[in-house]
């Protein structure tokens, strides 16, 4: 079965003392083995709470509608991950085909166990293996994505290890389990540049080896255009377009990928001005009605945007946006 | 077919604006002072504070009686509390009032006083009436007292070895004991903000060396230290001179744990990226301090205050509880406690101890008041909760 | 090895360093009392009956070496000090060190079983505590540290003594019972001073595990947010493993490295509950010779043997916490 994942109207609440905030709302979307997906979005639009999702791992005052469905295909058949409950059940999915891997390696290490010490944890969490046996998968695993002199590092600690090897030793770890899914919450964003192309290349590699499925979220249209098959835009927590990656680079649907495309500052030509999208994102406390992007949207139709909910409308076979401008019933 | 799954409609209704408008400009006093009226317990607790302040300063003319000795009932020794009622067998009055007891001991009793109540003679309490003179704070005078009965005494709390009333006793103990208090902190804040301020604005070895002299004072616990110089407090010092010392000694050793925030305050402050950005932008240092440093952790400085208060009051407390703090005829809670431990009163006069409830709650309300003010000032506290 | 070593000694150092100043101001403070000890010592034979002139003053002065300078008695008294020896009180001219011997063991004693029993029950209850978000348990606890905070011991122990008083006539007083209190030590005192002990353990214990338990409770809240938690929860790690082995295994360093402020605080609280539970009718205890006695050679030994005290566990615990913590330990060796 090449389907891998399968997440259909996801809306998810958060209870808190101001209320209840709606972090995502209607999401759908499915990923293969060996699809690497980008995940796109500010800051409020909802990605690290979709991910999170897939593995049941959102706090405790989250709501799920009852309609949100998420479907991990696994060699033992589908696993409903929504009815997981107990942590011994989500055994299964955290940590075991799907792994997760953050934005700040330092601090998802653990500072005073040895990073070996972890690594070895979780593959005695996910399988009948001893420590020995732990041990050296472990050391053969930093040494696949790039660590020199991994049996020396697998007895140190977070804090020992550079930026760049930190996260690679995170990704290490992560993948030590061979999961199906490796969802990756902003990993290069605190890295500079060049070792964001080491870290990225050595993604890439890791996707061929081991026909892993990606979820990389970022808000780097940059970084999504050279790893991702295929691109999904959020907005205040629904997908607001999603396609081929090429496809909505080179023709963006939706104004507000329009607007984030055109907002990137141009190296061909230094004296052009930065047109950003103008505007703020809403407060989550103040959701817009009808559509969530019609009070910074630049191309609005008028009241409809502001009162009616677009429904979602296929472009092209695999390009799919919410806008009015495409539905092709809009009174 | 509107969104339903919104919680909050969103309106743009002049109203609203204004209300954003006023949050974003509000000043920082005012957001704290927001955030504070929030929570329930604090505010609770500092209406009680402002309560037990206010019974303090106004003591001469709420208690009945002059607290000293002057004052006592000699025919009342150790006397039960005397609470007024409203009706009794011979039916009801608008005026509360007591019936008179009639005291005898002889042989029969063991020469234990015994009280006999005769429920047939009324004494009722009268109000704002002209008592012994007094001066509030001092220096205003008067004479008029909230209460007091037409006959004979009335003691709300009953009265002590002397026949000192202790209702009167105990509101003059709460004065005392917040003055000694304020005199303490305030000298404490100023050493500290001198020790703390030089050394965390300086920093280097000034830093290191008054730290080590800091840190080197603060290991020193501070009751036997004081028991230690309060014990060779000679005995000719008026009490006022006492009350005085004990307040500066109060001060002297409490000034570490103070400096040490300011300090760290100031470090952590001075290095902030938004001063270098003020710097940046041309601001002179007078400037950078006044509007960014020193609002900073003004709020800060003021929760610290708050909260050294109690203990500050119960160091004063437990030592004129031992009988090295203050002495009569100068009255804290302290002293009141000071005749508490004899089996007699343990047995016999419960009563003794009906201070001791206002200095929990006064302590109380100030944890609660500076824990309060603490969760207002931090601005990031709510992801703490 | 070489580097942990050095180590101790830059920390042994310090803590030697500490003491020197606080025995400068602990001395410069046995001076500004006014009378020295040669007239205080006078004036007690003088109440005794014999009579004095100056010059018995004098001479007693400069048989104590009393007219040398501030500096050089100064040195002289430290260097004494830091060897155990105190020199003679004033006005009983006893041996100090022999005096306060096992008063000050003993005080010591207790104030550490108060801060044991403290952390006893205020690690557990808090680490639990933090993890579930039972409201009852959260407000419970709220309640008993604030209660913990605003009765202060000396008024515990009040109560204590009224409500034994009230219900049980007899007041739960001494160290020891009369059979034990001068008998030389073996097992059966040792017993026989546990079955007094405990109620000043649990008295002093009770402020010390309010503050513990808020502490260990802010602690935990603050590890249990950061990210190290939910990376290690993404992972499959649960239940009480997830509890212990991440957020509470770090939260605990602070903890140790606190000890030495407790002790101090416990130091503080020791007198008057001392006091009020009548532990030093047995002569037993070390405050009382401060409170009583208007001595300053004895006043300003006991000062300093508190305040070493709690110099001494600082050294203890700094030396523990860089073998626990791995930062600290790879930062001594490199």
């Amino acid at each position: 079965m090449d389907r891998l994942i399968e997440v259909k109207n996801l809306t998810l609440k958060f209870r808190t003392d101001e209320g209840l905030i709606t972090a995502v709302e209607d999401v759908s979307f499915s990923l293969n083995r060996g699809e690497v997906m980008g995940l796109v979005g500010e800051s409020g639009s909802g990605k690290s709470v979709t991910a999170k999702a897939l593995m049941h791992l959102n706090a405790r005052n989250a709501l799920y509608d009852p309609e949100s469905s998420i479907i991990l295909h696994t060699d033992r058949g589908p696993v409903d991950v929504l009815s997981l409950r107990r942590p011994a059940d989500l055994k299964v999915v955290r940590g075991g085909a799907i792994s997760m891997i953050f934005q700040e390696p330092m601090a998802s290490f653990a500072p005073s166990i040895s990073i070996g010490k972890q690594m070895v944890e979780q593959l005695q969490l996910h399988g009948d293996l001893s420590k020995a046996q732990a041990r050296e998968i472990s050391v053969e695993m930093l040494d696949r994505v790039g660590i020199s002199d991994p049996a020396k590092r697998f007895d140190q600690y977070a804090f020992e290890l550079s930026g760049g090897m930190r996260q690679r030793a995170m990704i290490a770890m992560a993948l030590s389990t061979k999961p199906k899914l490796l969802i990756a919450d902003e990993p290069t964003t605190a890295l500079d540049v060049t070792i964001q192309a080491q870290v990225l290349d050595l993604m890439k590699d890791l996707v061929d080896e081991f026909n892993m499925g990606i979820i990389f979220i970022t808000h780097d249209l940059g970084v999504v255009a050279q790893t991702a098959n295929k691109v999904s835009v959020m907005y205040l927590g629904r997908i607001i377009e999603e396609g081929p990656v090429r496809g909505v680079i080179n023709t963006p649907m939706h104004p507000y990928t329009k607007g984030l495309l055109a907002a990137l500052p141009r190296l061909d030509d230094l004296d052009a001005p930065l047109t950003p999208v103008p505007g703020d994102i809403p407060s989550p406390l103040e959701r817009p009605q009808g559509c969530v992007f019609n009070t910074r949207c630049g191309e609005l139709m008028g009241a409809l945007c502001s009162t009616h909910i677009p429904s979602e409308e296929w472009v092209k076979p695999e390009h799919r946006v919410l806008c009015h401008h495409f539905n092709k019933d809009a009174s | 077919m509107t969104d339903n799954l919104t919680s909050i409609p969103t309106s743009a209704t002049a109203q609203d604006q204004k209300a954003k408008e006023a949050y974003f400009t509000a000043s920082q006093r005012q957001l704290v002072w927001a955030r504070f009226k929030k929570q329930r317990a604090a505010m609770v607790a500092a209406a009680v504070l402002i309560v037990l302040i206010v019974s303090g300063i106004l003591a001469p003319f709420l208690s009945p009686y002059d607290p000293t000795i002057a004052g006592r009932n000699k025919d009342y020794l150790n006397g039960a509390p005397n609470i007024p009622m409203f009706c009794d067998k011979n039916g009801c009055s608008l005026r509360p009032f007591l019936h008179t007891i009639e005291r005898e001991r002889s042989i029969k009793t063991n020469f234990r006083w015994v009280e006999k109540i005769n429920d047939d003679k009324r004494r009722y309490v009268q109000f704002f009436v002209t008592g012994s003179d007094y001066k509030i704070l001092g220096f205003i005078p008067g004479d008029l007292h909230l209460f007091g009965i037409d006959d004979g005494f009335v003691h709300l709390f009953g009265t002590d070895a002397s026949g000192k009333d202790i209702f009167s006793r105990t509101l003059h103990a709460i004065w005392t004991s917040l003055q000694v208090g304020s005199i303490g902190v305030f000298i404490a804040f100023v050493l500290a903000l001198v020790i703390g301020g030089v050394s965390g604005y300086y920093g280097g070895w000034i830093d290191s060396v008054l730290q080590m002299v800091t840190d080197a004072v603060r290991t020193v616990p501070a009751i036997p230290l004081f028991m230690a110089i309060a014990a060779f407090i000679p005995q000719e010092w008026t009490s006022e001179m006492r009350f005085f010392f004990i307040s500066l000694i109060l001060g002297l050793i409490g000034w570490p744990t103070l400096a040490r925030r300011v300090r760290t305050h100031l470090l952590t402050e001075r290095n902030q990226e938004y001063v270098l950005a003020a710097q940046l932008s041309g601001a002179s240092s007078s400037h950078i301090i006044r509007r960014h440093l020193l609002p900073s952790f003004t709020s800060y400085i003021i929760v610290d205050l708050v909260i050294s208060f109690p203990y500050m009051v119960l160091s004063e407390t437990a030592l004129s509880f031992i009988g090295l703090g203050l002495k009569d005829p100068v009255n804290s809670l302290g002293v009141m406690l000071q005749n508490v431990t004899s089996a007699d009163v343990l047995m016999n006069y419960q009563w003794y101890f009906i201070p001791v409830i206002f200095f929990i709650v006064l302590v109380m309300a100030f944890v609660f008041v500076g824990d309060g003010l603490r969760d207002a000032a931090d601005p990031y506290s709510d992801l703490n909760n | 090895m070489l580097q942990f070593g050095k180590f101790i000694m830059s920390r042994a150092l310090l803590a030697a360093l500490t003491l020197v100043i606080i025995s400068l101001v602990v001395f410069t403070l046995m001076e500004l009392v006014p009378g020295d000890c040669a007239e205080r010592y006078l004036a007690f034979k003088n109440t005794q009956g014999s009579g004095i002139s100056v010059e018995d003053i004098e001479n007693e002065r400069r048989r104590l070496g009393l007219d040398k300078p501030f500096a050089q008695r100064w040195g002289l008294w430290i260097v004494d000090a830091f060897r155990g020896e105190f020199g003679e009180s004033c006005i009983l001219r006893v041996d100090i060190a022999l005096l306060l011997g096992t008063k000050f063991w003993l005080s010591l004693g207790i104030c550490l079983a108060s801060l044991a029993l403290a952390y006893l029950i205020a690690i557990p209850v808090g680490i639990i505590s933090a993890a579930t978000n039972n409201p009852y348990l959260n407000n419970g606890l709220k309640l008993v540290s604030y209660l913990g905070l605003a009765i202060p011991n000396f008024l515990l122990a009040l109560m204590v003594m009224l409500f034994s008083t009230i219900y049980f006539g007899d007041t739960l007083t001494g160290l020891f019972s009369k059979e034990y209190r001068d008998a030389a030590w073996d097992m059966d005192k040792f017993v026989d001073l546990l079955k007094h002990a405990w109620l000043p353990i649990f008295i002093l214990g009770w402020s010390a595990t309010a503050f513990a338990l808020q502490t260990v409770r802010a602690l935990m809240s603050d590890e249990i947010g950061k990210l190290y938690v939910t990376a290690a929860a993404a992972r499959g790690v649960y239940g009480r493993k997830l509890l212990w082995r991440y957020p509470a295994r770090h939260a605990l360093a602070p903890i140790v490295n606190s000890l030495g402020f407790d002790l101090n605080r416990v130091f503080n609280e020791l007198p008057i509950v001392a006091l009020i539970l009548t532990l030093t009718d047995a002569g037993a205890l070390l405050i009382e010779a401060l409170a009583r006695s208007n001595d300053q050679q004895l006043a300003g030994a006991i000062i300093f043997l508190l305040t070493g005290s709690i110099v001494a566990l600082n050294f203890f615990t700094d030396v523990l916490l860089a073998i626990l913590d791995p930062r600290i330990r790879k930062s001594i060796l490199n």
